[in-house]
């Protein structure tokens, strides 16, 4: 019982991870009704990105992570400027297929560039571990846990105090009516884009501190992204956010009954869902 | 034939259709008008069975259909269309008819190893098919995809598709709207051929002249309200029908 | 049927046939036959596959879980009860169908996103089971020792389909005979409802379609010919692991469906072959294959969502100058 608080701050750590990548894969899907499965691969790009220029090129942490999130956002923009645009209006499995294609072809680049072999992501901090109120944890860990906190105030202020942020909420409520009243589509998708493909790179590179940096990571991201996001509604923030941090909850104390299954947790949790509350705990009836 | 019984839905607080009970016969065209709002499709939905009513009941050909499913209740013989043009887009409008005349007989998975069996159920549905076109003008437009036609010529094919499935009791929502007078007219006599074959009608309608030629029964709702009942000529003169249509589109002007 | 299809058709099928019968003549070496008979499954596979996708207007992204499921069921009847494949085809089928039709409660009631998310969803809680249930599975490891079946019924010549030649016809006859059904399910009344299903379910329902009913028999179907084809595998490869729950699985029978034509039988059974083939010849650059095959899809789906067969339509009405509507 003395573990409890530990696997919780355990699931907090990872399902912070889950909910930077879920708020991204929301604000493309209500905007554009894509369902971008190509998504965990920012996430992937953003860890690799910050693996070359730090570990290969030796830059510190900070600049790392500063150039690898514009990195991801440049791709996301550019992305967005090419294929996106033209799946615009496309049919759902036209639009599934191509991000799903997207996604390999990602991967597989990485796997070109950087190799199949894990690699890690150095360090900034000195310290090796910290202990407070039951809970062992690495600066690493706080870190992810502090920069998440910041992101989520950040979008929310964002959305309902900026102009941009109330376009895009529009946008969310009622696409044609949101261009009748002259909110410019293409400049939103861009920025949703940018930012969205920004803050899953910035999971990937805090958390490939404390996890390893490979190409396959993507893919599983993306998987996990669609849980969150299936759980929690699949057009909510909120949803998005809470969803994370209850998949990161339920598989750590998954991993308590059965590490084996650790994963099969999420998996499970989403079919009750879907199987009680169609619509995702967080979720409104469209 | 059909009777509604009491039927109550609201959403969220908000009641759509409150309390309506009327009857539609078998060999009679029932239309059933109001203002926008009033209830009409709601109530449609209602004894299609793509909206389960908060209270009430719906009887059909001697039995409660509160419960069944659209298909259920499509197969029993009380068959719609939408008010939203609804076709099957990507098939040709030969092919769309051919599928809708297959789609209440029942076509058990052995028979597709069966010798034969596909061919005469093909053929089957090709003659009907062939009837349904040509009684509904549509032979000319029958090799061309459903997508292609003209707006007009769509809310005909609905109606040839929901022929196909053999309706006892034919339920047609705003089948008029967006039509020119000709095609109005067009469709007004259709619909009289359908009543003339024993097939009875019920219609959502706010083309009141075609209303008021064709009907044997009018249904007026206001606010999710049964309001009026009768023949055309006493509807017309009904004091509460004009109140409600008042500062609306004029009852009396259309 | 039959009226319908023309002298030259019937000229192409018999041209096809015969190629076929003497292919193991024609190409000779093990190297080849043992591509043609990966592409023979596959081709079960993507057609299979298609009356889900294409006819029915659902993507499923776990048909490799009905192929898995069914590879597994044969795998261990095969090591624990020395059922051959005659048996175990059916009884991979059977349990792929009894699967699909379980996950049908679950999720054919949503459609869309969530549909799609839920499938892929499920090859993964598929792929975790093999993994860690390695009592039955063996995890990792996997089930080896599964052996081709033999012919043996008094009266008439015993037959081994060990060689790859025996197996390569073995696996022609089981194709054959599923193209067939699968061709004369979708050409049927039941077929169509699937089409009404996908061009729109809610006048399909107003016309009397029990949309989830056809919803659920299209994918019990589609998981029954993906099992009996996951047996057919098993019994060639002798080798069954939780890597063929994997996701790129579902994509390359999503490429061989969208590249040869969905809503076609023909369609998936070029795909199939020419993108068995294909990943072959482009063995020079095995790095960048899936790269390869990923653009391919890619440029498929945004500028050629009809596939070959929809590019071979155009072709020809270019040169009829006539607006036929390709037969779905």
């Amino acid at each position: 019982m003395d573990l409890i608080p530990q696997y919780i701050f355990n699931g907090l750590v990872v399902g912070s991870s889950y909910a930077l990548i879920a708020v991204g894969l929301t604000a493309i899907f209500g905007l554009m009704e894509i369902a971008n499965f190509a998504h965990g691969q920012f996430y992937m790009l953003g860890a690799f990105f910050a693996y070359t220029l730090t570990r290969l090129l030796g830059l510190d942490f900070w600049t790392g992570l500063v150039g690898s999130v514009m990195g991801v956002m440049i791709v996301g923009v550019v992305l967005e400027r090419t294929l996106f645009r033209i799946l615009r209006g496309a049919s759902l499995s036209s639009s599934v297929l191509a991000t799903i294609a997207l996604s390999i072809f990602l991967e597989n680049l990485a796997l070109n560039v950087w190799g199949p072999r894990p690699q890690k992501i150095p360090t900034p901090f000195e310290t090796g571990s910290i202990a407070f109120a039951g809970v062992f944890t690495t600066p690493e860990r706080l870190l992810m846990l502090a920069v998440t906190v910041v992101i989520v105030i950040l979008l929310h202020v964002g959305l309902r105090h900026t102009q941009t942020g109330k376009a895009i909420r529009a946008t969310f409520q009622q696409r044609e009516a949101a261009a009748l009243v002259g909110i410019d589509i293409d400049r939103l998708y861009t920025l949703t884009f940018a930012i969205g493909a920004g803050v899953a790179g910035l999971a990937g590179v805090l958390l490939g501190t404390i996890f390893v940096v490979q190409p396959a990571m993507g893919g599983i991201a993306t998987l996990k992204a669609f849980i969150v996001v299936t759980l929690g509604g699949i057009s909510s923030f909120a949803g998005g956010i809470a969803g994370g941090l209850l998949l990161g909850l339920a598989e750590s104390f998954g991993a308590i009954i059965s590490p084996a299954y650790k994963d099969a947790v999420g998996f499970i949790l989403v079919m009750l869902v879907l199987l009680y509350k169609p619509d995702g705990l967080f979720g409104k009836r469209s | 034939m059909l009777e509604a019984m009491d039927v109550s839905v609201s959403f969220g607080g908000v009641h759509a259709v409150r309390a309506v009970s009327f009857r539609a016969e078998g060999r009679d065209i029932t239309s059933v008008v109001g203002p926008n709002g009033a209830g009409k499709t709601t109530l449609f939905n209602v004894l299609t069975g793509f909206q389960k009513p908060n209270i009430g009941n719906v009887v059909f050909a001697d039995r409660s259909i509160v419960g069944l499913k659209p298909s259920g209740i499509a197969a029993l013989g009380l068959v719609r269309t939408f008010q939203k043009t609804e076709v099957f887009k990507g098939l040709t409008v030969e092919r769309a008819v051919e599928i809708g005349t297959t789609c209440g007989r029942d076509f058990p998975m052995w028979q597709t190893v069966w010798p034969g069996a596909i061919g005469r159920a093909r053929e089957t549905a090709r003659n009907e098919a062939r009837r349904i076109l040509q009684r509904c003008v549509l032979e000319d437009v029958a090799g061309e995809p459903c997508a292609a036609l003209s707006y007009g010529e769509q809310r005909i094919l609905e109606i040839a598709l929901a022929l196909a499935a053999r309706p006892r009791l034919l339920m047609l929502d705003e089948p008029a709207s967006g039509l020119n007078p000709t095609e109005a007219r067009r469709l007004g006599d259709l619909i009289t051929s359908i009543r003339a074959d024993g097939v009875g009608v019920i219609l959502i309608e706010h083309n009141m002249q075609l209303v008021m030629r064709i009907s044997d029964s009018i249904i007026v709702l206001h606010h999710g309200e049964k309001i009026a009942e009768g023949t055309p000529s006493v509807i017309a003169r009904d004091q509460r029908v004009v109140d409600a249509y008042l500062g609306g589109s004029g009852f009396a002007a259309a | 049927m039959k009226s319908r299809v023309s002298l030259p058709s019937w000229l192409a099928l018999s041209v096809t046939a015969l190629i076929l019968l003497v292919l193991p003549r024609l190409i000779g070496t093990d190297y080849y036959l043992h591509i043609a008979i990966i592409s023979l499954v596959f081709v079960i596979l993507a057609t299979s596959l298609d009356i889900l996708v294409g006819y029915s207007g659902l993507l499923s992204l776990c048909h490799t879980a009905f192929f898995a499921f069914g590879a597994y069921a044969a795998a261990l009847l095969f090591l624990h009860f020395q059922m051959s494949l005659w048996l175990t085809m059916f009884a991979g089928g059977v349990f792929a169908a009894s699967i699909a039709w379980l996950l049908g409660l679950l999720v054919l009631s949503v459609r869309g996103h969530r549909f799609i998310i839920t499938t892929v969803i499920f090859a993964e809680i598929g792929r975790l089971i093999a993994y860690n249930w390695t009592d039955l599975t063996q995890g990792q490891i996997g089930l080896s020792g599964i052996r081709p079946p033999v012919f043996d019924l008094p009266g008439l010549p015993r037959i081994d389909f060990s060689s790859r030649e025996a197996y390569y016809y073995l696996a022609l006859v089981v194709t054959t005979t599923c193209v067939t059904i699968i061709w004369r399910i979708t050409h049927s009344p039941i077929g169509w409802r699937m089409l009404a299903l996908r061009e729109n379910e809610a006048l399909a329902e107003a016309s009397g379609v029990d949309t989830r009913r056809i919803a659920t028999t299209a994918f019990v179907s589609s998981a029954f010919f993906a099992g009996l084809a996951g047996a057919v595998y098993a019994h060639y490869t002798g080798f069954v692991s939780p890597d063929l729950f994997y996701f790129t699985y579902t994509t390359t029978m999503l490429i061989m469906v969208f590249l040869g034509g969905k809503g076609t039988i023909i369609g998936p059974v070029m795909g199939a072959v020419l993108f068995t083939i294909l990943p072959e010849a482009l063995r020079v650059t095995a790095n960048y294959r899936l790269m390869t095959f990923s653009a391919i899809l890619l440029v498929l789906v945004v500028f050629a969502p009809e596939g070959l067969v929809g590019l071979f339509a155009r072709i020809r009405r270019r040169f009829a100058g006539q607006g036929s509507v390709q037969d779905a």
